[in-house]
């Protein structure tokens, strides 16, 4: 009997939460399903993904005159599209292997 | 009167009398009642039920009820009359209120509150008013006034007031104020506002302080220890580089890096003796107490191990307990197939003896299998077994021996997943030197190397020696080629200086045996167009050298063994001879071409008059024309000075200098 895979589910949830938690203090470019676009700095990243920016500016400011108040946010981590971070940030050599690690080992309720 | 129709009336505890409660219920009214006491500024401890009761209830007479029809009539509806009379005598309360109101001093006094407890109509005499410090109304002094001067007509009262000059006036408020000066009505009138203000402000915080302090207590300290175990468990695991790799790592390999260039670095792992413990200290409790909460979290979990479904008696199937490492699919999809392995659907397939095919998915799969093994070998170092301890060897010499069998059965695997040990001639290209034609495959071998026993290590360049021309880096016509390059540049990076490490080490026979095959399997004109072939053939000439004239950590090569070399050297230079200028690279490409000069320089060193002399006729173009360009001002400094250096690295091997050069005048 073989295993049952699914297309949906997510064993690298926990890579990109470990991937992003490296991330924290650098300024990050966060573009979300309904096409607004939040530059700032990452303050903290949760399980789910939801993502906490300090001192924020909108990509965009005239589209969205409503965020010119707005120093920090918290973005549900469904509704984000895209994240741009700075690229020096990134080992990539070393992301490739903890995918390759996850691929092998997938965290599949292991944690208790 | 203990049973009402059947309904049990006793009270829940009472016992004798006395409402019994234990500790923790006594403690926990005690609290709600100082709670309230603060709130509404009434002093409970005044009432103090447990030592006052005075059990007078008992002495009630609940008896000789039975006559009660007879004394009343039937028809006489108590509750009914109390309700019409109600309003009369809220009223009169009203009234006895208002009057004791005008007998006191401005406004001291009680008032209808709306007690949160004893509901409407409740009078809180015990409340005073802010009375202490306020500036009197005007309405207050002339009332205390009018007293102060006696009880006279209302009239007169009046006209003497209109008759009273100023200065009789400020003294009368003195006097009430206790000699305090009165401030003009404008600045009255402002202070009040602002007071009012503040007051308005005060009570909307507190009034929202009410709000939120409504649903306190509503959780006990225990409650919120649970949940903050429970999130915690979800987070922190006992095993940081299985669930946490990338983060923990990386955090790693940064602060060794900080820590190389002599920037301290924070510490997130313990790692051996730091000499920063006095930060550490403060940071690390915390830390050490989150981990052992963690730890036990997790032993406890371990024990009782959380199902991921779960069956109901009597219910027609399984329920799947979902988590965020377990989430629920989308889409089921079964796996095609079966497994015949035992190892599991991931686990690399061993390497089949036969005929072997060098499609590229078969390819980048044994290049994947050597990650696995490469990942897994790094985790067994990571994961490597403390010395042992003075008196433990056995205990601990045994976990060391089964950590070194371990290490030894993926290193063999790994050894075979790389085909190296593959006899040379069945299939072309040789797969590994398909492995190494891929960036993938280039960037493993550094790697690789680490895990490798020395003669292994030879092997493994005596491979890639013996099948150099068919590396696909090998190619001359790469120049123009971006991705080529790219290739190109990194092979030497990943694969030249490992083994040059390596070469730099090794023997002399080992040299001469690997330029023996090198030459003998390659042609050498293709292979020394290309950069990895020049720079292999530059480290074995310039080894050789090294060991030659003694310089190396092994003595002085037999005579034999360097009449082996010379005749090796001859072969080289014979088959080279009138294409060394065709080593340099086409003028118009921008490329650098310093390699070629480091070959030319360490043919140089070994070769004989004569050879020399071939040598210089053939380059002497590329000479000449290097130390024109450098002399004409055409070009930067820094540039000039890189192609005389260039120049003199063959010249010096020569004895020569490019000052010597003298430019033909044209």
């Amino acid at each position: 009997m073989g295993t049952l895979d699914s297309i949906r589910s997510n064993p690298e949830a926990v890579l990109f939460y470990s991937f992003f938690k490296t991330l924290v203090g650098q300024p990050v470019t966060v573009e979300l399903k309904n096409d607004l676009a939040i530059t700032g700095v990452l303050v903290s990243v949760d399980q789910f993904l939801n993502i906490k920016l300090d001192n924020i500016k909108v990509v965009d400011e005239e589209r969205y005159p409503h965020m010119l108040a707005v120093k920090n946010c918290f973005i549900r981590g469904s509704v984000v599209r895209y994240v741009q971070l700075p690229a020096p940030s990134v080992d990539t050599a070393l992301l490739q292997d903890a995918a390759r690690r996850e691929r092998q080992q997938p965290a599949t309720g292991a944690r208790k | 009167m203990s049973d009402f129709f059947g309904f049990n009336t006793v009270m829940p505890g009472r016992q004798g009398g006395r409402i019994a409660l234990n500790l923790e219920e006594q403690q926990e009214l005690d609290r709600q009642v100082q709670k309230y006491a603060l709130e509404t500024g009434e002093d409970f401890e005044i009432y103090d039920y447990g030592e006052t009761y005075d059990n007078l209830a008992d002495d009630l007479e609940e008896t000789r009820d039975d006559l009660n029809d007879e004394t009343f009539g039937t028809d006489f509806d108590f509750a009914k009359n109390t309700h019409q009379v109600a309003p009369a005598l809220k009223k009169e309360e009203e009234l006895y209120i208002k009057q004791s109101d005008h007998s006191d001093l401005g406004g001291n006094g009680g008032f209808a509150v709306h007690d949160p407890v004893f509901g409407q109509g409740t009078f809180a005499l015990s409340r005073p008013a802010g009375f202490g410090g306020n500036q009197p109304s005007l309405e207050e002094i002339e009332a205390q006034l009018s007293r102060t001067a006696g009880a006279q007509p209302h009239m007169q009262m009046q006209q003497e007031r209109k008759m009273m000059s100023l200065e009789e006036v400020e003294a009368a408020l003195m006097n009430i104020n206790g000699g305090r000066p009165i401030h003009s009505e404008a600045m009255i009138a402002e202070q009040q506002a602002k007071q009012a203000r503040l007051e308005q402000r005060r009570a909307e915080r507190q009034a929202k302080q009410a709000d939120i302090a409504k649903h306190n207590g509503l959780m006990t300290q225990s409650d919120k220890d649970f949940i903050n175990r429970i999130q915690i468990s979800q987070l922190v695991t006992d095993d940081p580089y299985a669930d946490d790799f990338y983060c923990q790592v990386y955090t790693a390999l940064r602060n060794r890096h900080l820590q190389q260039m002599g920037i301290p670095g924070n510490m997130m792992d313990p790692e051996g003796n730091q000499g920063d413990s006095r930060r550490r200290g403060g940071n690390g409790r915390t830390e050490q107490r989150m981990q052992q909460q963690v730890q036990r979290i997790v032993s406890d979990a371990k024990r009782n191990p959380k199902r991921t479904n779960v069956t109901v008696e009597g219910a027609l199937g399984k329920i799947a307990v979902n988590s965020v490492l377990n989430p629920r699919q989308l889409l089921q999809v079964s796996k095609r197939g079966s497994y015949t392995e035992s190892s599991g659907p991931n686990s690399p397939k061993p390497p089949s003896p036969g005929p072997v095919s060098t499609k590229s998915h078969t390819v980048l799969g044994w290049i994947e299998n050597v990650y696995t093994y490469v990942l897994a070998l790094e985790q067994k170092r990571r994961q490597q077994p403390p010395p042992p301890r003075m008196g433990e060897e056995e205990i601990a010499g045994e976990a060391i021996r089964r950590w070194n069998e371990e290490y030894g059965v993926l290193a063999r695997k790994m050894w075979n997943e790389l085909r190296i040990t593959v006899p040379i001639g069945i299939v072309h290209p040789h797969p590994f030197i398909s492995i190494l034609n891929y960036s993938k495959g280039k960037k493993v071998i550094p790697r690789v190397l680490r895990h490798l026993l020395p003669e292994q290590t030879l092997t493994l360049l005596t491979m890639l020696v013996a099948n150099f021309e068919s590396l696909n880096v090998c190619k001359s016509e790469v120049y123009a080629d971006v991705q080529g390059n790219q290739e190109i540049e990194l092979f030497m990076n990943t694969i030249v200086p490992p083994l040059l490490g390596f070469v730099s080490e090794a023997p002399f026979r080992i040299v001469v045996g690997l330029l023996a095959l090198f030459i003998e399997r390659n042609n050498m004109i293709w292979v020394a167009r290309s950069k990895p072939g020049l720079a292999f053939l530059t480290l074995f000439l310039s080894r050789a050298e090294i060991l030659k004239q003694g310089q190396g950590n092994y003595p002085i090569p037999e005579d034999r063994e360097v009449n082996q070399w010379n005749e090796l050297y001859h072969r080289l230079f014979n088959q080279l001879q009138t294409h060394f200028s065709a080593l340099f690279m086409p003028k118009a490409t921008m490329a650098e071409d310093v390699h070629v000069w480091r070959f030319l320089a360490a043919m140089a060193v070994g070769a004989t008059v004569d050879q020399q002399h071939v040598l210089v006729t053939e380059v002497r173009e590329q000479v000449l024309e290097n130390v024109i360009a450098a002399q004409t001002t055409r070009m930067s400094p820094e540039k000039a000075a890189q192609r005389i250096g260039n120049v003199n690295l063959f010249l010096h091997a020569l004895g020569l200098d490019a000052s010597q050069v003298s430019v033909p005048s044209m």
